[in-house]
C-alpha cells in the first residue's frame, strides 16, 4: 500500500516523539541516579586549592608525598648523610645464600634522600644531624607539634624509579614486596610499624632551610631549622 | 597556620600558569591546523585545535624520550618549531594559497578559550584521584622531567603506563604548577562541544533541518553527559579519559572524511596522523586497539596511499620506536608487568598484519565481500575470542562474568546498562533482519562491537581475572566505548525516524 506524504509526516512525528520521550526520561533518570548515589569505590574530591594534595588527605592519611613535594619545592633540605650504595651493607653479594638475606637499612637509610633529591630545590648533607637511632627520642616530647600526614609506604614503594643501582633490591618488584607485601605480613604479626610522615607546619612555611630526619622505623620528620634549634635548646 | 592555608600559599600563580599552558596548547594546535587544514571549516579548526595541540606536545615528548634526546621544554619547542617550519616551507614550495588569518576570529576565540580554561582550572569541577593517578600519572611524569631521559630503573613504568599520557601529566612540572585537572577538564569541555558538533552535522546531513538537528544533537550530548560511565571516566585522573575522547575523535574524523560531507576527504589527514600516534601510546594496549580500528577504517573510501600515509605508517613508526626503545636500547625486563615479550610480539605482529592487509588484501577482499565485510570482521573477532575461550576457558568466562556483573551492579555504569543492552539487541535484530540488504551492519556499529570484543580479548591477555568493582582496569577500559555507542545509537535513531515505509 502506498504511503502518502501526510502519513509519512505523521509516522515520523510519532517516532520523533517516542525517541524524544525515551531520551528525556533517561536523561532525568541518569541525573537522579547520579545525584542520589555516591561514587562507589572511586574517591571523588572537590578542590579549593591548585595542589594535587587535597586538604582532606591528611585526615585519611593519604598521599603525604603530594604535600611534601610542594613543601620542599623551593627549599634547601638538609639530610644526615649521603646516599649509601648496597655494597655498604653486610648482605651485599649474598643473594644466593639461603633465605636471600637482605638488610632493610638499604631502603630505610636512602629512600627519603632519593625522594628529596627529586622534589627539593637542593639537598645538603649535614653530618652533625642525628643518626636514625636517636631521632625518635629527640622528638618524643614534641611530637604533638607535628602534623601526621599518614603512612609513607606508597611514596617509598615508588622510589625504585630513582634507584639506579643494578641489584635486585633496587627493582620495582623488590620495592613492592618490601613496602607492600612484607610490610602487611609483618605488621599483622606485630613485627612492623607502618612509617608515618610528620611535618611541623609553622616552621615549614616560614623557614627557607629545612631538615629531614627519620628514625629506625622510617618515620619521617620534616621541619624548619628554627624548630629543630628550639628543640635542641630545650634539651 | 593550617594545612589549607599553607597549600594556598604554596600554590599561588599556579592557576595563571595552567591557564597559560592551556592557551599555549590551543594556539599550537591552531597553528598546526592552519598549515595543514586543506579545507577544514572554521568551527572544526577551533574544536580540534586543543586536542591536536595536546597530541603534538605529547607525541613529540614521547619521541624525544624514545630517541634519547633530553626531555625538556627547550627541545620540545625546538622539535615543534622544526615541524611548523617544515609545514610552512611545504606550503610555500607548493604555492598553496594560505587564506589571511582571521585576526578578529582568533582574538575572540582566544578570549573564549581563556574563559573556559579559567572555569576548567578553577576547581569548580570535581576530580577522582586514585593510587594510579598519584604514582603513574604524577610521580612518574615528575621523575621524567627531573631525569630528562628514560632509564632502565623505571622498570614497570615503561611497560605498564601509557607514555603519551605520562607526557601530558609532565606539563605541571615543566611550567610550574602541580596538577593537570584544568587541562583534563578543558579537554572534557572541548570534547562535549566536538560530540555536539558531530551529532549536529550528522543530523543535518540526514535531511533534518538545522533547528531540529541542533535539538537532537543537544539531547544526544546531554544523554552522554549524564551517563554514569562517561562521568566516572572524565573526572578520573588517569589515561582512560584521554583514550576515550581521542578514540571518538579518531573514529569520527575517519567517518567524516569518508562521508560525502562538505569538506574534502583528505582535509583531516594531518589531524588523523597525529591523533592516531597519540592514541597508540595513551595506553599500553593502544597500539593493538588502533590497528583494529585502522582495519575497520579500511572499509571506508580511502585509497591505499591514503591508508598507508595517514594511518599505517605513523602508527607503525611510533609502535616500532616504542618496542625498539624498550627491548633493544633500554633492555627492560620487569619481573611482573602487564606487557611482556610475548604480548609485545603480538602487538608488533598486529602492526605488520595491518600493513600487509592494507597493501595486499584490502582491495581484493572489499571487492569480493563488499557489504558483508563488517560481518566478516565481527566473525573473525568472534573466532579470535572463541580461541581464547578454548585456550583459557576459566579466565575468559570469569572475565565475561565480571564485565556483566559490573554493568548489572552499576559499578560505574549507573543506568547505562539498560539502553546499552536495548541498543545491542536492536543492532543484532536489525543485522539479522536486513542481512541481505545494503548495509546489514553499519560501520559505526561495527566500531563499537569490535571495540567491545577487543577489550574482552585484551582483558584475557592481561593475565589475572578481572574484578567486580568500578576501579577494575578492564571495567574502566570498557567504559571508554560509551561515546561511540551513544553516537552510533543517535545516528541509528535519526535514520529510523527519517525512514518511513521505504521512503527516507
Amino acid at each position: 500500500m502506498k504511503i502518502t506524504r501526510a502519513q509519512t509526516a505523521k509516522y515520523r512525528k510519532r517516532k520523533k516523539t517516542a525517541a524524544f520521550l525515551v531520551v528525556i526520561i533517561f536523561i532525568i533518570l541518569n541525573l537522579y541516579y547520579h545525584l542520589s548515589h555516591n561514587n562507589g569505590d572511586v574517591p571523588l574530591y572537590n578542590y579549593n586549592t591548585q595542589s594535587m594534595y587535597h586538604e582532606g588527605f591528611a585526615e585519611e592519611g593519604l598521599y603525604p608525598d603530594l604535600f611534601l613535594r610542594l613543601a620542599v619545592k623551593d627549599k634547601t633540605v638538609s639530610v644526615p648523610h649521603e646516599e649509601r650504595l648496597y655494597s655498604y651493607y653486610s648482605t651485599y653479594g649474598r643473594d644466593n645464600e639461603d633465605g636471600n638475606p637482605f638488610d632493610r637499612n638499604y631502603l630505610i637509610d636512602n629512600d627519603y634522600i632519593r625522594f628529596l633529591r627529586v622534589y627539593a630545590k637542593e639537598v645538603e648533607v649535614d653530618t652533625t644531624l642525628p643518626d636514625k637511632a636517636l631521632v625518635r627520642d629527640i622528638f618524643a616530647e614534641s611530637i604533638e607539634k607535628f602534623e601526621d600526614l599518614g603512612i609513607s609506604n606508597d611514596m617509598l614503594r615508588y622510589t625504585f624509579l630513582l634507584n639506579k643501582e643494578e641489584v635486585q633490591q633496587a627493582s620495582a618488584f623488590w620495592y613492592s614486596w618490601y613496602y607492600h607485601s612484607f610490610a602487611e605480613r609483618e605488621s599483622r604479626e606485630g613485627r612492623y610499624e607502618f612509617p608515618h610522615v610528620f611535618v611541623n607546619i609553622d616552621s615549614l612555611e616560614n623557614d627557607e632551610h629545612l631538615l629531614a630526619l627519620w628514625d629506625s622505623k622510617q618515620n619521617l620528620y620534616l621541619m624548619g631549622d628554627s624548630f629543630y634549634d628550639a628543640i635542641q635548646h630545650t634539651d | 597556620m593550617t594545612l589549607y592555608n599553607i597549600l594556598i600559599d604554596l600554590t599561588k600563580f599556579f592557576y595563571l600558569r595552567q591557564v597559560g599552558v592551556i592557551l599555549g596548547i590551543f594556539l599550537l594546535g591552531y597553528i598546526f591546523i592552519q598549515l595543514t587544514k586543506e579545507k577544514i571549516s572554521d568551527i572544526w579548526q577551533l574544536l580540534l585545535s586543543f586536542p591536536v595541540g595536546l597530541s603534538l606536545y605529547a607525541v613529540t615528548g614521547f619521541v624525544l624520550l624514545s630517541l634519547g634526546v633530553e626531555f625538556e621544554v627547550g627541545t620540545i619547542a625546538m622539535f615543534l618549531f622544526v615541524v611548523i617550519a617544515e609545514l610552512t616551507l611545504r606550503l610555500v614550495r607548493e604555492k598553496v594559497y594560505i587564506a589571511p588569518l582571521k585576526l578578529s576570529l582568533l582574538i575572540f576565540t582566544m578570549l573564549g578559550v581563556a574563559i573556559v580554561a579559567w572555569i576548567a582550572v578553577s576547581g569548580a569541577l570535581p576530580v577522582e584521584i586514585s593510587n594510579d593517578s598519584v604514582y603513574y600519572y604524577s610521580t612518574y611524569p615528575k621523575i621524567l622531567v627531573e631525569e630528562k631521559f628514560y632509564d632502565k630503573s623505571f622498570d614497570v613504568f615503561l611497560t605498564d603506563v601509557g607514555q603519551t599520557a605520562a607526557v601530558i601529566n609532565a606539563l605541571p612540572f615543566f611550567f610550574g604548577f602541580d596538577q593537570t585537572f584544568g587541562v583534563q577538564h578543558f579537554m572534557n569541555i572541548n570534547f562535549c562541544c566536538i560530540f555536539f558538533m558531530a551529532a549536529f552535522e550528522s543530523g543535518k546531513s540526514r535531511q533534518v533541518n538545522k533547528k531540529k538537528a541542533a535539538t537532537a544533537a543537544l539531547l544526544a550530548t546531554l544523554f552522554l553527559l549524564t551517563s554514569e560511565p562517561f562521568l566516572i571516566t572524565v573526572r578520573w585522573v588517569l589515561a582512560n579519559v584521554y583514550f576515550m575522547e581521542y578514540l571518538f575523535i579518531f573514529v569520527f574524523i575517519a567517518y567524516k572524511m569518508s562521508e560525502r560531507l562538505p569538506e574534502n576527504s583528505v582535509a583531516y589527514s594531518a589531524v588523523q596522523m597525529v591523533t592516531g600516534m597519540m592514541l597508540t601510546m595513551l595506553r599500553v594496549e593502544g597500539g593493538v586497539f588502533v590497528c583494529i580500528m585502522v582495519l575497520i577504517f579500511s572499509l571506508l573510501k580511502y585509497d591505499r596511499g591514503q591508508m598507508l600515509r595517514i594511518y599505517v605508517i605513523p602508527i607503525a613508526a611510533i609502535q616500532i620506536l616504542y618496542y625498539l626503545n624498550l627491548y633493544i636500547r633500554l633492555r627492560v625486563d620487569p619481573l611482573y608487568s602487564f606487557l611482556d615479550i610475548k604480548k609485545s610480539m603480538i602487538a608488533i605482529g598486529t602492526v605488520l598484519f595491518t600493513a600487509l592487509y592494507v597493501i595486499f588484501f584490502r582491495e581484493r577482499l572489499n571487492k569480493l565481500y563488499g557489504k558483508f565485510m563488517p560481518i566478516l570482521f565481527i566473525a573473525l573477532l568472534a573466532a579470535g575470542n572463541l580461541s581464547l575461550l578454548l585456550i583459557g576457558r576459566e579466565r575468559y568466562i570469569e572475565n565475561l562474568r565480571a564485565f556483566y556483573l559490573n554493568i548489572r551492579l552499576s559499578n560505574g555504569w549507573g543506568l547505562f546498562g539498560i539502553p546499552f543492552l536495548a541498543y545491542a539487541c536492536w543492532v543484532f535484530y536489525s543485522m539479522i533482519k536486513h542481512w541481505k540488504g545494503d548495509s546489514p551492519l553499519p560501520w559505526l556499529d561495527l566500531i563499537w562491537i569490535s571495540a567491545f570484543m577487543m577489550i574482552v580479548a585484551v582483558s584475557w591477555a592481561r593475565g589475572g581475572a578481572l574484578a567486580v568493582r568500578t576501579s577494575d582496569s578492564g571495567n574502566r577500559v570498557m567504559m571508554q566505548i560509551v561515546p561511540l555507542v551513544v553516537y552510533a545509537g543517535y545516528l541509528r535513531t535519526i535514520n529510523w525516524i527519517q525512514k518511513v515505509g521505504g521512503r527516507a
